[in-house]
């Protein structure tokens, strides 16, 4: 009967624990999925940026506007590169409970620029395509 | 789903391409020019393909990386950033292979181009280098102005996944390695997250190395 109830404890503490680590990893990837997406955009922003460059080099009156969206395309860049570099994918030395709430914290961060890398591309894009820039 | 079966696709369309060529001979990929001359009367169309153009980078020891330290060889180019959360550790290590596989080859270049030069210094790369193993001149990590490195990737690397009109955009974030001749032409871009695509990635160096040079009207 001991031994019984012992294995049903070990078996109740594996499960445990591995529900814990499924929750850690489904969290992780739903960060990392929202930065993949965002680095898919970062190539159309840097596409952008190149023919907004295009645009001032060539002195037309629309010149002041795209250096306007080239402020904005290098910011949304930049809030992105800095989010990288800041991101904590091992979270070593932290706790089941830490882990999850820095992952939460990290989705609404990385969601947020999502939202303006995505202002910036499309509202680069239209500026672009009102100039007749393709 | 969807990038699985495209990268499936581009895979297939290399294969082709390949036995297409008789089976010992790399597809070139990118724009090509029929030239048309005319020597001793006698009127011969040669075909220019595309090629790498002239850049300028910093490599993890800060000396400057010019198409020039590339003449006659054949490299392997990647577009990575150090705090890449996905891809880039599983791209870095099969890149390992084909660095032990070569690093004793003077002919064989790989360059990683980083496409977070804000954060990935000269000291950030050789950090990341050293942490990697890689010493010597075989493996170059290469820091440049952001855009530039977008618009070489686009426009010149990746252009056999561009030449695919299935595959998704965002090419530049999606782990390929890109295999490059001594003439500068793109023969081969492969799935770099993937094992077996890095092993026919070393197998087609192999081919090249073999190819004899220059591989004139192809």
């Amino acid at each position: 009967m001991k031994k019984v109830l012992f294995t049903t404890i070990c078996m109740l503490f594996l499960c445990a624990c591995t529900d814990k680590k499924a929750q850690e990893k489904a969290a992780l990837d739903s960060v990392i999925n929202v930065h993949d997406k965002i680095m898919g955009e970062d190539e159309q922003l840097m596409k952008n940026k190149l023919l907004l460059d295009s645009l001032v080099s060539k002195n037309t009156p629309a010149k002041d506007s795209a250096v306007a969206w080239i402020s904005r395309v290098v910011l949304a860049d930049s809030a992105m590169s800095t989010w990288m570099h800041n991101f904590d994918p091992d979270m070593k030395g932290k706790s089941h409970d830490q882990k999850m709430g820095y992952l939460g914290q990290q989705k609404k961060l990385i969601k947020r620029l999502d939202t303006q890398m995505n202002v910036a591309v499309t509202g680069s894009r239209d500026f672009l395509r009102k100039n007749h820039i393709k | 789903m969807k990038k699985i079966f495209s990268i499936a696709l581009v895979l297939a369309a290399f294969a082709s391409c390949k036995s297409n060529n008789g089976g010992n001979t790399l597809p070139v990929y990118g724009k090509r020019t029929p030239v048309t001359k005319t020597v001793n009367g006698q009127t011969a169309t040669d075909t220019i393909y595309q090629t790498i153009p002239a850049f300028k980078f910093v490599n993890q020891y800060g000396d400057s990386i010019s198409e020039k330290n590339l003449s006659g060889k054949i490299y392997v180019a990647d577009f990575f950033f150090t705090s890449c959360p996905s891809i880039c550790p599983v791209m870095q290590r099969n890149m390992l292979n084909v660095y032990n596989t070569f690093k004793a080859d003077p002919d064989i270049k790989i360059l990683s181009f980083t496409i977070d030069p804000k954060y990935d210094s000269v000291k950030v790369l050789k950090k990341y280098a050293d942490k990697l193993g890689i010493s010597g001149d075989t493996w170059w990590f290469l820091q440049g102005k952001k855009d530039t490195t977008y618009k070489l990737a686009e426009k010149n690397y990746l252009v056999a996944v561009s030449e695919d009109k299935t595959t998704p955009g965002g090419y530049v974030h999606q782990g390929y390695f890109v295999l490059v001749d001594k003439e500068k032409r793109v023969r081969g871009a492969y799935d770099g997250t993937q094992p077996e695509q890095v092993n026919q990635l070393i197998a087609d160096i192999k081919t090249l190395k073999a190819e004899p040079t220059p591989a004139a009207g192809q």
